[in-house]
């Protein structure tokens, strides 16, 4: 009997790269059929390996160039909409947050994001910092998002999920670019970018101006959360030889936002980035890859400052009240509290496609941390860590219908090992078909600010007058357990997609604050520590169908089911808290975009999301939101145009995160001028 | 009136019977004949490995071949390190290679029977001949044949031309292992009124830097498949740079198609297999051997990179009935 089915002129390029065989043997000076087999380009967030979506052990969202015109994103993170199971939200107007499936705080931490590869989580806040980021969305070739935990490629921090932008080639473009937005809450974003090349150095470099003034003030609330941030960026590339590639980026970036809940303070945020990979094919189709960079940001915070005497007049009448006044005054917050992060991160990675039917992606890395905050450390002196990571995958093709991944990482810091790992089998139901069960145990590393905050107001060096938040000295790495089954299908002459992904994740020692009794003015301090347990179980799919070039459709739908606990307070006694209700139950997306033939876009995009108590936020009702967004291309003397009109959020207000984070509709006009 | 109604059946009766038995003595030596006249025919397939491309492939053939009314087959599929065996145990008729590497074992053994190599490109083929039987007339004088992969470049030209009728300038890009086609590739541009615009990249070669320019200068590009470092290492610029110059590219493979090429001609499995099985069908055992170009194609396009390039395609019937009206 005949297992495998074939359709009628199956495309030979189909078949796996495994396939290709080796010239060596038989001479250098010729073709082989390997030579006409061998695939071009894939995707290779998952596993680092260049993979079809069919062999991937994980669900992959990619959104590609076109997606990215059809959408009436204004910003990166207004595209992770269109992710199924990614929330997207605004902690301020200009911090915004982005978690998958839960425990989407203020600042969320359980999701690796990469720009090229780079890892651009930082650690002095655990988290991402995207205004920072400095990619114009002009600048996106496509942005990869690996729904589910993806530890053995991207380590620890890829706990949850992990996503990877990938920028475009400095070869797509050449000479000038202009760009330019503006419109409601005063947006005003402008870019110059140019492309070339000195000598046989191609590059691009980029000039970006992005200001707004926040959300509107919430009744009589003054809400100061605008931003306006200055980016440089550069991106070159240097092929020396046919088998080799040399790309080299940096930016500097310059912002000034406002953060907090009710009183937006200003944040200055200036950061710089060096990044370098060097590629080595070799003639059996082995890839070396050598990784380096280099993230440093530096914080200030401007805050009113505080004296001794006029924080004491905010307590209630006591004799230790009375006693404290007797001490002079002085200032026990300073109006400026500054910090750093630092990171240097080397990786040498291999990748094996010489052989049949297995492919294999090894590597070590080498991490640096530093961080430097006497707010959060209770120190001038700043932190460090040096972290080791071992890691291999691989794909092996079982059989016609079955391909099997692994994969696991060790990492190693000054105080712990640890190992995460991952399988997974994917299994041909049928042409175009595929079902994919994978099983997931993921640790994640407490960060420096998690296992060393040590933040204390203080008299002088030996009177504690608040103790804010303190680390607990034997804090463990978060645990993930997870589950999934998935099916990825494409019909219709791959017109249609279609991915569905169900889960079960299990998180355990999940990192957080629990309250103890402490001896200083308010009697209590909360404590960093192993505090939370979570279970999420859910479904999430998406379907993507594009008939001709002129027409789009994607559409996502994912529920989650998150219920767990919370130990809230040790002391005097235990109490835990359930945390029901910390993911939105529902959330949808729809984006559909047509295209004329004169190159008039018209494009639709809805979002709804069910009500949900943010953690560290607030409860807030579910909402629809419907953008729109008309664009027309010219091409006028050699020159490309194109002006778009945006409408975010086409009806009434709702919310972000807080109660006084109202999104009212907002009208951009946008312009786009490249000149060759 | 009765009587000679009963005679009447009863003549008619006898009438088919007797027809029937006409029929029958008739019918008996053609039923027994038949296992006497239909042909045998013993076909061992020596595949390169056991992967989903060359079991395919086999597989494809034989169903095609299922049911001939002239012959009967037998099949037996085996990886090349077990030919020996195989050949002396099955005592094929023909042996068909399945890839380069069984095509090297085959050939290497020189056989007594006529071998088909498929799946195997032009330039392994012509380098394996030259190895083990000294020239390709002679390997032809040996029975040996083969169906070459590769399509032939004037159909890709073809093509391009379909696609682009007021195109002036082709960019051809070879690698070491194309470099010596050159001459033919020009000439074949120039037959189809194009100016040739060749380049040559070198394992040592700044790609980036020698394509850039060629590209810059050409009206369509055409990069002929070479060595898989130098595929892989150049696709990826030749796409990038195609972009930026709104440079169209023709490529031999569907996932450089799906890469950002705009057009792809191709020998997908059926195609392969479909002249496989016409080929063993035909064949006589007293023939020469030949060298076969690729008789099917399979062309795929990418609209989104025809929508970028401002670029009317017809439909994939238009272009497929110009290319057979050869």
């Amino acid at each position: 009997m005949v297992f495998k089915i074939i359709k009628k002129n199956t495309p030979l390029l189909l078949c796996p790269a495994a396939l290709v065989i080796s010239a060596v043997a038989l001479g250098d000076s010729m073709v082989t059929e390997g030579d006409l087999l061998v695939d071009i380009q894939r995707v290779n967030s998952v596993t680092h390996m260049d993979q079809t979506l069919p062999e991937t052990p994980a669900s992959v969202t990619i959104i590609d160039r076109r997606m990215i015109d059809a959408s009436p994103a204004v910003d990166v993170v207004d595209l992770l909409r269109m992710v199924p199971g990614l929330q997207t939200y605004f902690v301020n107007a200009n911090r915004p947050g982005v978690t998958y499936h839960t425990l989407g705080n203020s600042y969320p931490r359980r999701l690796e994001v990469k720009v090229d590869g780079r890892s651009v989580y930082e650690s002095l806040f655990s988290s991402v910092e995207w205004t920072t980021l400095g990619v114009d969305l002009a600048d996106i070739d496509h942005i990869e998002v690996v729904r589910g935990a993806n530890a053995p490629a991207d380590g620890s921090n890829a706990f949850l999920a992990s996503i990877n932008i990938i920028t475009r080639s400095p070869l797509i473009d050449s000479g000038w670019n202009l760009r330019g937005e503006g419109g409601s809450n005063s947006i005003r974003n402008g870019s110059l970018s140019y492309a070339g090349a000195a000598e046989e150095l191609n590059y691009r470099a980029r000039l970006s101006y992005r200001s707004n003034e926040g959300f509107d003030n919430f009744d009589n609330l003054i809400l100061d959360d605008g931003a306006e941030t200055i980016t440089l960026s550069f991106k070159g590339l240097w092929t020396p030889s046919a088998s080799d590639s040399l790309e080299l980026k940096f930016g500097v970036s310059d912002s000034d936002i406002g953060v907090g809940k009710r009183d937006s303070i200003p944040r200055k945020l200036d950061y710089q980035y060096q990044h370098l990979q060097w590629d080595h094919l070799t003639e059996k189709g082995n890839k070396y890859q050598f990784i380096a960079y280099h993230n440093l940001l530096e914080i200030t915070d401007y805050d009113e400052p505080l004296g001794f005497h006029k924080a004491l007049a905010e307590l209630p009448d006591s004799p230790s009240k009375t006693a404290l006044l007797q001490l002079p005054d002085k200032l026990i917050i300073d109006g400026e509290s500054n910090g750093e992060s630092e990171r240097w991160d080397t990786e040498f990675r291999t990748l094996f496609n010489q052989w049949d039917d297995f492919r294999a992606v090894t590597g070590i890395g080498l991490r640096f941390d530093r961080v430097k905050s006497e707010d959060f450390f209770d120190s001038q002196d700043g932190i460090s860590k040096t972290s080791f990571r071992a890691y291999a995958n691989f794909q092996w093709t079982a059989s016609d219908r079955n391909v099997l991944n692994g994969g696991v990482i060790r990492e190693h810091d000054d105080s712990e090992t640890f190992s995460s790992f991952r399988v997974a089998s994917n299994f041909q139901l049928a042409d175009n078909q595929t079902l994919r069960l994978a099983f997931n145990r993921g640790y994640r590393a407490p960060t420096l600010l998690e296992s060393n905050q040590t933040t204390y107001i203080r008299y002088n060096e030996d009177m504690i007058l608040d103790g804010s938040i303190v680390s607990d000295p034997d804090i463990n790495p978060e645990q993930l357990t997870s589950t999934e089954i998935g099916y990825m299908g494409s019909f219709l002459n791959a017109s249609l997609s279609i991915d569905l992904r169900i889960f079960n994740e299990k998180l355990r020692d999940v990192i957080g604050e629990r309250r103890e009794q402490y001896a200083d003015l308010d009697g209590q301090i909360n404590i960093r520590d192993n505090t939370e347990s979570i279970d999420v179980q859910g479904a999430e799919w998406q379907a993507q169908y594009r008939p001709n070039n002129n027409f789009l459709v994607n559409a996502s739908y994912s529920y989650v089911k998150s219920n767990g606990e919370r130990l809230w307070r040790s002391t005097p006694y235990v109490e835990y808290r359930s945390l029901e209700d910390n993911s939105p139950g529902h959330s949808a997306g729809l984006l559909v975009n047509y295209t004329t033939d004169d190159r008039l876009s018209l494009s639709t995009m809805i979002n709804y999301q069910s009500g949900m108590r943010h953690p560290q936020g607030s409860v807030l009702d579910n909402y629809t939101r419907v953008d729109l967004k008309a664009a027309k291309k010219f091409d006028l003397n050699n020159t490309d145009m194109e002006v778009s009109f945006t409408v975010q959020n086409a009806g009434s207000d709702y919310f972000e995160f807080y109660e006084i984070n109202a999104f009212k509709t907002r009208y951009i006009f946008g312009f786009e001028i490249g000149f060759p | 009136m009765l009587y000679a109604a009963i005679l009447s059946k009863f003549q008619c009766l006898i009438k088919t019977q007797a027809l029937v038995v006409v029929l029958f003595f008739l019918t008996i030596p053609i039923v027994s004949a038949t296992p006497n006249d239909t042909k045998q025919s013993r076909v061992l397939f020596v595949i390169s490995k056991q992967a989903a491309v060359y079991s395919d492939l086999t597989k494809l053939v034989q169903r095609n071949l299922h049911g001939q009314a002239e012959t009967v087959y037998q099949f037996v599929t085996d990886v090349e390190r077990n030919f020996a065996s195989r050949n002396l145990n099955f005592k094929p008729d023909l042996i068909v290679t399945v890839g380069a590497i069984a095509s090297e074992t085959v050939m290497k053994s020189k056989p007594a029977q006529p071998v088909l190599s498929v799946l195997i490109t032009d330039s392994a083929f012509n380098l394996l001949t030259k190895k083990y039987y000294g020239s390709n007339a002679q390997a032809y004088a040996a029975r040996v044949s083969a169906i070459c992969l590769d399509q032939p470049f004037q159909r890709s030209i073809k093509l391009a031309k379909l696609i682009l009728p007021e195109a002036k300038i082709a960019g051809v890009m070879t690698g070491p292992s194309s470099k010596q086609r050159q001459y033919d590739l020009s000439q074949s541009l120039t037959d189809a009124s194009l100016v040739p615009n060749i380049v040559n990249i070198g394992l040592e070669d700044n790609p980036v830097h020698i394509l850039g320019p060629i590209i810059k200068s050409s009206d369509v590009f055409i990069p002929v498949p070479d060595n898989r470092l130098v595929n892989i290492a150049t696709a990826k610029w030749i796409l990038q740079l195609s972009y930026r110059y709104k440079v169209p590219v023709i490529v031999y493979s569907k996932t450089y198609l799906e890469a950002g090429a705009l057009a792809a001609i191709y020998s997908s499995v059926e195609n392969i297999a479909q002249q496989t099985a016409e080929f063993i069908d035909s064949r006589s055992n007293g023939d020469n051997g030949g060298s076969h170009a690729a008789a099917y194609f399979s062309i795929r396009f990418n609209s989104s990179v025809a929508t970028n390039l401002n670029i009317d395609l017809e439909n994939e019937q238009f272009y497929r009935a110009a290319l057979e009206a050869d």
